[in-house]
């Protein structure tokens, strides 16, 4: 009987432990939490359009919509024999005989020609001089000028400021290639 | 006496008294809830103290005003209901540009904050994700819209932190064991007041100022080598950037716990054991 007794009491003690218990347990807290960003389009493609009269080579080059802003540079490459002069009605084209490359002064955004009709002025203009002229002309007589262009990434400062065409780092920046997928045939 | 003495310790009697004591111990738990003002004059006025936590996360970015972007506050009377919203970050942090997209390595005014929005005084600690998404893959089984993409690296999400170590500088503490490129956590060192008490600031320093991509994904790329459409036995090589179609996100989640037994509160909530020594918290 005694034992019983015990045991109701201990029930009892141990019912008004875990009543107690309960509220040492709760505290009062909260959260708030809150997410957002933004999705980033990388790549771009030009393309170049070239018509040649009067030994001339006037170059149109256009940025397909979507792409990223880019700069432009062109360089031309020709025999020994023969000079090349670089020109734009509209002075947008600047040479720097330091790397033999002719740069596109402004920024090409998605979707914008630079040249072309009724944009003549942006026009990049290659003359190819010394070239022989009347009896100096022989039967069979053919040259090749190849000119090459190409694009960069507009990178930015941290102040939102753009780097300049003419800074080493617009097209000296390394890609860094991490892996290749396929093969050829 | 006797009687008395063998009602009690007869079978009968110990069930009484059993049954007894548990209807003493139900009735002191539901006490409190049977316990109602019933009477109200102009002349006797009661004051009520009502604890209620509440927390927001405070954003401003550059040339706009702070404003709460989410908060959960406890509203004792409206029958204890949550007033509580979720809102979205950096909604206005491309306002100034004219085109209206982010500029790969420019700086951006991004302040995020706390602000109690209880009534009562709390200790706050914050947790930040940083992480890539892209858009899900085609296949049979519908795929989901975005999904995480460990491949891209965190860190080139430069959300830049005040804090230090102790929270000597500005208060707010890193607690470099739980950090990792992905994930951040802070403890705010000072007790945020609640406003209608007053006694002490009730709101945060920031945590963030600025937020910047890193210029430098432009030059990852991976290569996919194939045999020309054109054939001739030419091969086409082309160069993909690994973040092109990625969205950055990021994601901050303040947690609020009571000043009344914080070191526990924080233990039992956050699993962090802090130590409390006034308006005062370390990490431990």
């Amino acid at each position: 009987m005694k034992k019983r007794t015990m045991c109701l009491a201990g029930v009892l003690a141990a019912l008004a432990l875990w009543a107690g218990s309960g509220r040492a347990w709760a505290y009062f807290t909260t959260y708030a939490e809150a997410a957002g960003g933004y999705r980033v389009d990388l790549g771009d493609r030009t393309d170049v359009h070239e018509d040649f009269y009067d030994w001339t080579k006037h170059v149109t080059v256009s940025s397909e919509e979507g792409s990223g802003p880019v700069y432009i540079r062109a360089k031309g490459f020709c025999g020994s024999e023969y000079t090349l002069e670089y020109s734009s009605p509209g002075g947008r084209w600047t040479y720097n005989p330091d790397d033999g490359y002719c740069y596109y002064s402004e920024i090409v955004y998605g979707g914008e020609t630079v040249g072309g009709e009724g944009d003549e002025a942006d026009e990049l203009l290659v003359a190819i001089r010394s070239i022989p002229q009347g009896e100096e002309l022989e039967d069979g007589f053919n040259f090749n000028v190849v000119v090459i262009y190409e694009s960069a990434p507009v990178q930015y400062h941290e102040d939102g400021s753009a780097y300049s065409p003419y800074e080493a780092a617009t097209w000296e920046t390394l890609l860094d290639t991490g892996r290749t997928e396929g093969g050829a045939a | 006496m006797k009687k008395m003495k063998k009602m009690l310790f007869s079978p009968k009697g110990t069930a009484v008294l059993f049954l007894l004591a548990a209807v003493l111990l139900l009735g002191s738990s539901v006490g409190g809830a049977r316990a109602a003002l019933t009477y109200f004059s102009e002349t006797y006025s009661s004051r009520v103290q009502m604890y209620d936590i509440g927390v927001s996360l405070v954003e401003r970015t550059e040339g706009n005003e702070a404003e709460d972007v989410s908060w959960r506050n406890y509203e004792s009377d409206s029958n204890g209901a949550w007033d509580e919203a979720t809102g979205v970050l950096l909604t206005k942090l491309l306002a100034g540009e004219p085109d209206g997209k982010l500029k790969l390595g420019k700086t951006y005014g991004e302040e995020l904050s706390v602000r109690n929005s209880g009534t009562i005084n709390q200790f706050v600690r914050v947790t930040i994700y940083k992480y890539w998404l892209l858009p899900g893959e085609e296949g049979p089984e519908a795929a989901p819209e975005t999904q995480k993409a460990p491949q891209l690296d965190p860190a080139m999400i430069e959300l830049h932190l005040l804090c230090d170590g102790t929270g000597a500088n500005n208060g707010w503490m890193l607690d470099e064991g739980a950090s990792t490129d992905e994930r951040t956590v802070l403890y705010y060192s000072q007790l945020l007041h609640s406003e209608t008490e007053g006694g002490g600031p009730s709101a945060s320093v920031p945590f963030t100022d600025t937020i910047r991509i890193n210029g430098g994904i432009a030059t990852k790329v991976h290569q996919t080598v194939a045999p020309s459409a054109q054939g001739g036995g030419y091969t086409d090589l082309t160069t993909v950037y690994d973040y092109d179609g990625a969205q950055f996100c990021v994601e901050a989640r303040v947690d609020a716990v009571q000043e009344h037994n914080a070191e526990d509160a924080a233990w039992s909530a956050w699993g962090r054991r802090i130590q409390v020594s006034g308006e005062t918290m370390s990490l431990e």
